[in-house]
């Protein structure tokens, strides 16, 4: 069972990761950050995001997929950021903000390893 | 900084006494306590009623009686029984860790706690940290559940300053807030799509539950109810009715009332009550005279009653709050001098 700033730091040993954030959905907030910088203010990035999981997650209403979010992923020129919405009941509402510099991270790998981080979140 | 804080010591060392101080921002109130990096926690004594724990200069937890705290969130949601709740409370409450002994029943993750505590956090520090309040600070005191996350108190202020903005993008009127919440009966547009929380919302609205009601039935944090049912209102969902009769939609009604006097760069109002003039002052704009820093701490403390929407004193605040240069106005001093003068 992890705590919360155990889990953030497995995920910043993601290779290329530059930030991540654990984001509450509803009101934007980021529960707890790492990496955060001058250059990299993940707070904002939470909060801003927030509207991109809240707009996905309308759409897909709107649409009537029976489906839910795994992963969004938002490919910039120097990085990614992966967005992954916690699942289980206890979680809901949250979601997993990922950035990784884009020549570093093997993205896939980035993936596999942001689900097992959020298994140990959901336990 | 607070002349108060420091007044029972010399100086600029770090504070060691509990002191009860005169009514004032309780954010700019912190600031001294967190400069100093002490332990304990800032009692708000004046409505709506709340505490701040401060570890090592941190903010550790909050609450207010108008905001979700952890049994709400856990319990009020159906996340957790309140037996577990009240078992763990009892086993933990003496040595401060009811959240250690939450985990240690496996009930709950660890994760999850602390994810909880900031919620709570930062619920009760948005209704308190703009306050105008009477507040006392007592050195080491720690909150039952133990402290699991910290944050500076400059990124909670961030937070609170974010969440107004965030609700007054989302619907301009505050009186949203504790009126009661009506699912519009006909709507215009064809399809509509709600988050979760948002259609818990529209379940649990019954005509009369205000936004602050219904996060206390669905044991869930104020603020986000609040926000959920300012956007709904925006896209024409539901529509705010009648002031909520509940006491605590009551209680913020009187919060937001202070906090919407405040900011006005209305005329002061004239001051006519006697009382009013012996009134101590916020002691920034005092610092530079040399006798009220003396003698502040004899200054018997005129407290208002707390019903009171607190009119005069936060068109006080309003007044002096601009002049970021330090310098008293003529105003104040003369009010000082008269205050004096009563003693």
């Amino acid at each position: 069972m992890a705590d919360m700033e155990s889990s953030l730091q497995e995920a910043m040993q993601i290779e290329g990761a530059i930030g991540v954030a654990l984001v509450d959905y509803t009101s934007g907030m980021a529960l707890g950050t790492l990496g955060s910088s001058k250059e990299f203010d993940l707070t904002i990035a939470a909060a801003g995001n927030t509207d991109v999981v809240r707009a996905k997650l309308r759409t897909l209403e709107m649409l009537k997929l029976k489906d839910s979010i795994e992963d969004i992923l938002i490919t910039l020129g120097g990085q990614y950021h992966v967005i992954r919405p916690l699942t289980s009941r206890n979680t809901q509402g949250l979601f997993l903000y990922m950035v990784l510099s884009r020549t570093r991270a093997n993205l896939a790998m980035a993936r596999h390893k942001l689900k097992t981080i959020e298994t140990d979140l959901q336990m | 900084m607070p002349t108060e804080v420091t007044a029972g010591t010399e100086a600029g060392r770090a504070p060691t006494v509990s002191r009860t101080v005169r009514p004032y921002p309780v954010r700019e109130a912190l600031e001294p306590w967190c400069a100093a990096g002490v332990s304990g926690v800032m009692r708000i004594l004046d409505a709506p009623g709340g505490a701040v724990y401060v570890v090592d200069g941190k903010i550790a937890y909050a609450e207010c009686s108008v905001a979700a705290g952890m049994e709400r969130l856990l319990t009020g949601s159906g996340r957790l029984p309140a037996e577990a709740w009240r078992a763990a409370v009892g086993a933990g409450r003496a040595q401060h860790r009811v959240g250690a002994e939450l985990v240690a029943t496996g009930l709950v993750s660890q994760a999850e706690v602390e994810a909880l505590s900031v919620i709570a956090l930062y619920d009760a520090a948005f209704f308190l940290f703009d306050l105008v309040a009477s507040a006392q600070f007592e050195p080491g005191a720690r909150h039952p559940f133990g402290h699991l996350r910290t944050l500076d108190l400059r990124l909670v202020c961030q937070e609170v300053d974010r969440r107004k903005r965030l609700l007054a993008d989302a619907w301009p009127d505050a009186a949203i807030d504790t009126a009661a919440v009506l699912p519009r009966r006909r709507l215009s547009t064809q399809a509509v799509a709600l988050t979760a929380l948002q259609w818990e919302v529209v379940a649990g609205a019954d005509r009369r539950r205000s936004p602050i009601d219904l996060a206390r039935l669905l044991g869930r944090d104020t603020f986000t109810v609040m926000l959920e049912v300012r956007r709904m209102a925006r896209v024409g969902l539901v529509e705010p009715g009648r002031p909520g009769g509940s006491v605590a939609a009551g209680s913020v009604a009187t919060v937001r009332a202070r906090e919407a006097a405040r900011p006005e760069p209305v005329p002061p109002l004239p001051r006519i009550s006697p009382e009013r003039t012996r009134e101590p002052e916020p002691p920034r704009r005092a610092e530079r005279r040399p006798e009220p820093r003396g003698s502040a701490p004899l200054v018997p403390l005129p407290r208002r009653p707390a019903r009171e929407p607190g009119a005069f004193g936060d068109f006080d605040e309003a007044e002096d709050r601009p002049r970021g240069d330090g310098r008293p106005s003529d105003l104040i001093l003369t009010r000082l001098i008269a205050g004096l003068e009563a003693l």
